[in-house]
């Protein structure tokens, strides 16, 4: 799997979960700053990569995301 | 929009939905709809998208709702101290959501302590539920508890009173009973549910801390799809008939080809057994009320063969309607659903052939045709799953559906025995009683005015609540008809109810249904000729009735003119009529009076 791949996987991911299908999102964008991502998101968007991407997300890894990058990060990390 | 209901259920798509629900719900709620019914969701934790997903599915079978949710955790509130605004909402529904999360557990203690514990928390429903039904007469669902992830005395902690199984018991018990004594009160059933998909899984912390959820977030499609299923059955809208195929669906093989003494059913092999098993759990299903139907590409005698084989559990007698032809299987299945006077959306086909699923699905899109697979031994997890037969509102009535319905079929056959319908009718020696409510049958009164779609003309709904008030008021009226034959007593078929307005001297109809097992006997006349009677003793002169209408409803849109009623308002949701009963004159039907028993 290459990194650009799982990026279009996360990307495309977030873009179903908060139902936001315009607004530019890479992976410097902030997380919290696209629409459609709150909290509940955040929990529904943590259960979807574990599912897409087979691997586990604690809640001591995500305390200090903030970027879409550092999902990705995590993700490359765990795969 | 039928496609996305087959990609939702049949079985349920929970990936799918998780990930794209904001998207499924801004499609569905595309549907131009008229709110059904309003829902209060009292959350003892997360509700929001428990909402969500009741939402898609309710507006999957065109049912718009309003909802109300209380602030976190505040149901005891909100129900006992009117907190919050669920009272000036005035919802049909109330659904109280607790959960383990909502039970404190100290680490007790003594059986006196254990005694208190219990009491409070019983003590503490009890409340809730007197206050939402003195103050809103509605109907109210109330989870029951799941299973505890950790046992404090281990294996002994069900059957030690201080165990916290036990008193999870306990409290599920208490429930139980009141929803057996309560006929607007129901359970729905998380012990099950979150063993079906294990307390591992259930129990989750994440989802806890992050969104406050009770349980695994990725369970909440799950939750909120069982939880419409009691919805649809309160309203009537559960499946009613289990159309099957046979070859390599009721036996393994194909009969034709192999021969009755070849085809796989009973002991022996372990795929013979797995049909058996198979034919066990329709025989479950149908004595619960539903329906079955046979639907084969098959010669009739090989069909009847198969049914006689010395293993098969189920029998030629147990099937209201048997189509074994070569012709198309859905148009078997139109057939079988005028036969039964059923409409196709109450129907659910299961074969094992995929190309005649997808046959039936593209012409028939409101027949459920669920995903069974391939292997025999998932067929019965599948089905159960997709909820279809739920029957939340199962009542004694529902023992006898077969034969109501092979009575129908003998009905069918007497007529073909005469030429003219009217003779048929006389034939059939009809007898009728039509009184007014009382107690003794007004559970049957109100089931029969939530279930009914076709023959009713406003498809208003009654709690039974307000089914009990109308005896006991003189501005109302509520008249109900049963009707018997030579072939077998139909039962409570027919409900008309309204409201007395003395200064207009005039009666207007609120409610009028009737059962498709009784159309085209005449019995909406001759009930009717009871109302004008009932009326005219009261010096009323106008009868004003409403017709709303639904998809459902076409077969009543003419039934006020044919009584005579003149069309005097119209607006885009209603037509009203109103008929002078002073000009009314008798219909003639070949029903007589008969005598209650």
């Amino acid at each position: 799997m290459t990194a650009n791949s799982n990026k279009n996987l996360l990307i495309e991911l977030i873009r179903d979960v908060t139902n936001n299908h315009n607004e530019k999102i890479d992976p410097d964008t902030q997380a919290m700053s696209i629409e459609g991502w709150d909290s509940l998101a955040q929990l529904n968007i943590i259960f979807a990569i574990e599912a897409e991407f087979n691997l586990k997300m604690e809640l001591s890894d995500i305390e200090n995301f903030k970027t879409v990058g550092d999902f990705l990060q995590h993700i490359e990390k765990n795969t | 929009m039928e496609k996305i209901n087959f990609k939702i259920y049949d079985p349920l798509d929970v990936k799918s939905l998780l990930r794209r629900k904001n998207s499924i719900l801004s499609d569905l709620r595309e549907k131009k709809l008229n709110t059904k019914f309003k829902i209060a969701i009292l959350g003892g934790s997360s509700t929001e998208d428990i909402k969500l997903f009741l939402e898609i599915f309710l507006l999957t079978r065109d049912i718009k709702a309003d909802f109300y949710e209380s602030d976190f955790n505040t149901y005891y509130e909100e129900a006992v101290f009117s907190q919050g605004n669920l009272y000036s909402f005035k919802p049909d529904i109330v659904f109280i959501h607790t959960s383990l999360r909502n039970i404190m557990i100290p680490s007790l203690i003594s059986k006196d302590e254990c005694d208190i514990l219990k009491k409070n928390v019983v003590d503490r429903f009890e409340s809730i539920w007197s206050n939402i039904q003195k103050r809103l007469n509605c109907t109210i669902i109330q989870n029951n508890l799941e299973p505890p992830l950790v046992r404090k005395f281990g294996s002994s902690d069900s059957s030690n009173e201080l165990g916290i199984s036990s008193l999870i018991n306990y409290i599920n018990s208490y429930i139980h009973d009141h929803a057996r004594n309560n006929a607007s009160f129901y359970v729905h059933d998380i012990n099950y549910l979150s063993s079906y998909h294990g307390l591992e899984n259930w129990h989750d912390e994440k989802s806890w801390s992050i969104g406050k959820y009770a349980f695994n977030y990725t369970l909440l499609p799950y939750f909120s799809f069982n939880l419409f299923s009691i919805i649809e059955s309160i309203y009537g809208l559960k499946k009613k008939v289990l159309v099957l195929d046979l070859d390599n669906t009721l036996w393994g093989g194909i009969i034709g080809d192999d021969g009755l003494d070849n085809i796989k059913l009973g002991p022996g092999d372990p795929i013979s057994e797995s049909f058996s098993r198979f034919q066990e759990y329709i025989k479950v299903i149908q004595s619960t009320g539903v329906l079955l139907a046979i639907c084969s590409k098959n010669e009739l005698t090989n069909a009847l063969d198969g049914l006689s084989h010395e293993h098969s559990i189920l029998k030629k007698d147990d099937f209201v309607s048997i189509k074994a032809n070569w012709n198309p299987k859905s148009s078997n299945l139109i057939e079988i659903a005028k036969e039964l006077n059923l409409g196709l959306d109450s129907f659910v086909f299961i074969d094992d052939n995929p190309a005649e699923r997808e046959e039936v699905r593209s012409r028939l899109p409101e027949i459920s045709v669920p995903e069974i697979g391939k292997d025999i031994n998932d067929y019965v997890k599948i089905i159960n799953q997709c909820n279809y037969f739920d029957r939340s509102d199962w009542s004694e009535e529902d023992k006898s559906r077969t034969n109501l319905y092979i009575q129908n079929i003998e009905r069918a056959d007497e007529l073909s025995k005469y030429s003219d319908y009217q003779e048929y009718l006389e034939s059939l020696e009809m007898k009728a009683i039509v009184k007014e409510f009382d107690i003794e049958n007004s559970n049957r009164i109100h089931s029969l005015i939530n279930k009914t779609n076709q023959f009713n003309l406003t498809t208003r709904r009654y709690t039974i609540s307000e089914v009990n008030d109308i005896k006991d008021r003189k501005d109302k009226i509520g008249i109900y008809g049963k009707l018997s034959d030579k072939f077998g007593d139909n039962g409570l078929i027919s409900v008309l109810a309204g409201s007395v307005d003395l200064k207009n001297s005039s009666f207007t109809i609120d409610i009028w249904c009737m059962s498709c097992r009784v159309f085209k006997r005449d019995m909406e006349f001759y009930f009717f000729n009871k109302l004008v009677d009932k009326v005219k003793a009261l010096n009323l002169i106008t009868i004003k009735g409403i017709y709303i209408p639904s998809k459902k409803n076409k077969v009543v849109e003419g039934i006020y003119n044919s009584l005579g009623f003149i069309l005097a308002e119209t607006n885009s949701e209603e037509l009203t009529f109103t008929l002078d009963v002073r000009k009314y004159s008798l219909i003639n039907t070949k029903i007589r009076e008969g005598n209650d028993s």
